[in-house]
């Protein structure tokens, strides 16, 4: 299958919009909640937790390059298993849309437009999703070039206003450590950065394969860094209490942000910062989706499976009906606990071993 | 042929962009400018907001509305079923993010406000930069007064706040959302602001439960004491100044001291930048803080009450300004500790966050003191070191010069 190529730059920057999405907003106030003062531990220590697991990866992308994983599948395990995990790949991909989707609806439901159904939010942004899916991940590459750095430089800026109103020791690195809280402060960051795993399938878009390796490790360290940031950031301005009892602290922090003494609430923009990236990072995972399907069934393009993505994604995406079914069930059980250690470790894992086996015999 | 198709679903799309949903127009609105919260009958929550019809942030030639302030009360089980309740009566819809403070009235601050406070945390509309006060008394009386100088009711507590922060310093204002961390905080007890009414005819705060006048104004009266999230007493506008003085909280604001040439004779320091360094820590289980205050004052005025002392020379004596310094330090050093003995005996409330800041800082030497910090609290050994430094005596010599006398 002929697939559009991507420079590396390029796909460090998508990994950077793709880990960095959801957690910027949610992510802060679990890790805050748990590890407390030692949040920026936590989260440098679920980084490289991510980091050895997308060793692993890379070191299975690297045996075959310019493959996907479902092709390297078939050649591996046979057509038919391969099909079977080209086909888990494919429905993992459509259930983090969906989650993602979710999220990001009853996110803008909750904290902007409190009147709205839902569904306008699902369906108008799934539309989005498959249209730009349907042009390719050239043009989202091109438009995440756009719109990543005007949303780093927006988000950054507000953070740094902030900064003044905060006051020191509620954020102070301490030496005083809480170990099971910051290992039970670890595990979400690990968890939401294991998104990463998207770039098993678009290792062949890159033009030039040797440089897969450091174009993700820059992405993820970059994420890393600047979720360890934005959540000391909190602990600064708005303390641990006010950090993790409120459930989107970025939010409160831009709201209460007083520049001048006359700009206040800056939640909107952040909002919709927000959302530009997770708009993208909706139409990568319906792109890779539709990608995987494809090369799951050896169809020669991949716009067929977009059309039942139109009906699927708002489907299952209007399935949780509020914020702790969402919370708890889909995102903390099925994906935190199910999803993504399987497509991030189990299965690659299993591939890699099998992989040296084969070389080997 | 698909192809052809799909961008023509996309059109959907484009009712977003019109933004029409939620659309409200201000008409539609009444701005809620302050509101007020105190108990009633039966363990009921009595609301009473002061609504302003929406007035336009630019000039537009069309006279501003004759009447600024609309007074509406209901009582409810919690204060958004009171707020709900107002609305039997006003038939605009009330817009929150315009809120500039909280008025809390002393029975209800006496029983306890965290759990009352929780729909103005909860809501995405409240504004949580609102300014909160508690009165003396019932909240009734201060939607009362009539503002003579500032009468729009929301720009009134906004410049109180601000020139008390500018000039005063005599009373500790604070916006919701901090007092929702200090309410939070186990180690920590909020000191707020409190609001009275100033008798124009009498020239004095009008006493709790006193008929108010037709001259009336909001005034800043001190601070009220919180221990948890109930209120135990009140600090003297004086107190006030400490407690922000050593807080590093005070802008500017004038102290008295005895002046140095002549106690009987007055010298006026007027502050012109303060920052204060708060620790504290845990020795073998004995909280100890340590309270670094540091001043920059200017000398403001002096009041010569008997003969003073006259300079020969044109100079500016070094020796002057270190003595109005060592004064003012000797000043501020007692007042806070008398503070902080008051704190620790009379209202046992952590009024400086000596428990927050432990927490903060040393998380498990908090978990070992948690259980009984009231107790630990009481014997917390303070150290308080205040530092001033006079720039100038303004833009006159400090001591007059000998003239010589006429016979």
């Amino acid at each position: 299958m002929n697939v559009a190529k991507i420079s590396s730059r390029q796909f460090t920057w998508l990994t950077i919009t793709i880990t960095l999405a959801t957690p910027a907003l949610i992510l802060p106030e679990i890790v805050i909640f748990y590890a407390k003062q030692s949040a920026w531990l936590a989260l440098l220590l679920g980084t490289s937790v991510t980091i050895a697991v997308l060793l692993l990866n890379l070191a299975l992308a690297r045996k075959f390059p310019g493959q996907s994983l479902v092709q390297y599948a078939q050649y591996l395990l046979g057509p038919w298993l391969g099909k079977v995990i080209g086909l888990l790949y494919a429905l993992a991909f459509l259930y983090l849309t969906a989650v993602c989707l979710n999220i990001m609806s009853q996110v803008v439901k909750i904290s902007l437009l409190p009147e709205t159904p839902l569904w306008t939010f699902v369906l108008g942004l799934s539309l989005f999703a498959v249209y730009s899916a349907w042009l390719g991940i050239e043009p989202i590459a091109r438009a995440n070039d756009l719109i990543l750095p005007f949303n780093l430089l927006i988000t950054g800026s507000i953070l740094l206003l902030a900064l003044p109103h905060g006051k020191l020791y509620q954020g102070f690195p301490v030496t005083q450590l809480n170990l099971t809280a910051i290992l039970k402060g670890a595990f979400p960051p690990a968890a939401c950065l294991s998104e990463i795993f998207f770039i098993l399938m678009l290792a062949p878009a890159l033009n030039k394969p040797e440089e897969l390796k450091s174009a993700t490790l820059k992405g993820l360290f970059f994420s890393g860094f600047f979720l360890t940031f934005v959540t000391q950031t909190f602990l600064f301005v708005l303390g641990v209490y006010r950090a993790s009892i409120y459930l989107f602290p970025a939010l409160r922090l831009s709201e209460e942000l007083m520049f001048l003494d006359i700009f206040e609430r800056f939640e909107s923009l952040v909002l919709t910062t927000w959302i530009l990236l997770n708009a993208l990072k909706l139409s990568v995972f319906t792109y890779l989706y539709a990608l995987t399907a494809a090369q799951t069934f050896n169809r020669k393009t991949y716009k067929g499976f977009l059309l039942p993505a139109l009906l699927l994604i708002p489907l299952l995406a209007l399935i949780p009906r509020n914020l702790a079914e969402i919370f708890q069930f889909w995102l903390n059980t099925i994906s935190f606990k199910l999803v993504l250690p399987a497509v991030f470790l189990f299965l690659p894992g299993l591939l890699l071993i099998i992989a040296k086996v084969k070389h080997h015999a | 042929m698909l192809k052809r198709i799909f961008p023509l679903m996309l059109i959907p799309l484009l009712l977003n962009l019109s933004g029409c949903w939620n659309r409200i127009e201000p008409e539609n609105y009444a701005w809620l400018t302050w509101g007020g919260l105190d108990s009633a009958a039966g363990g009921k929550i009595q609301v009473t907001v002061v609504l302003t019809p929406p007035l336009s942030p630019v000039p537009t030639g069309a006279a501003p509305p004759e009447k600024l302030l609309t007074i509406s009360s209901a009582t409810g089980d919690t204060i958004f079923d009171a707020v709900r309740e107002i609305n039997a009566h006003v038939p605009k819809r009330l817009f929150w993010p315009y809120l500039h403070a909280v008025i809390i009235g002393e029975d209800l601050a006496r029983a306890g406000v965290e759990q009352h406070l929780d729909v103005l945390f909860r809501n995405i509309r409240a504004r949580k930069n609102a300014w909160v006060f508690i009165t003396r008394g019932s909240v009734e009386p201060i939607f009362k007064v009539d503002p003579q100088i500032e009468t729009n009711p929301g720009v009134l507590i906004d410049s109180l706040v601000k020139s008390e922060q500018q000039f005063l310093g005599k009373s500790r204002v604070l916006r919701l959302k901090d007092f929702q961390t200090e309410l939070a905080s186990p180690g920590r007890d909020p000191v707020v602001s409190a609001l009275g009414i100033w008798d124009t005819d009498k020239k004095q705060i009008l006493p709790p439960g006193a008929e108010v006048p037709s001259k009336s104004e909001l005034a800043l009266d001190g601070s009220a004491v919180f221990r948890t999230d109930k209120l135990v007493g009140w600090l003297s506008p004086e107190e006030s100044q400490f407690y922000l003085l050593a807080k590093g909280e005070m802008k500017t604001g004038l102290v008295p001291i005895p002046h140095p040439d002549n106690p009987q004779n007055v010298a006026g320091i007027e502050i012109v930048s303060n920052s204060a360094k708060f620790k504290a820590k845990l020795v073998s289980g004995e909280p100890q803080a340590q309270i670094k205050i540091k001043i920059k004052g200017k000398f403001g005025d002096q009041w010569l009450n008997a003969p003073a002392l006259k300079t020969e020379e044109p100079t500016e004596d070094p020796e002057f300004y270190r003595k109005l310094g060592e004064g003012l330090e000797k000043k501020i050093k007692s007042g806070v500790e008398k503070l902080l003995t008051k704190a620790q005996t009379d209202f046992d409330a952590d009024i400086f966050g000596v428990g927050d800041y432990i927490m903060n800082r040393y998380p498990n030497d908090w978990d070992t003191v948690s259980g009984n910090w009231r107790e630990r609290y009481q014997k917390t050994t303070f150290d308080v070191e205040v530092k001033v430094e006079i720039t100038s005596a303004n833009i006159m010599h400090s001591r007059p010069p000998v003239m010589e006398d006429p016979e």
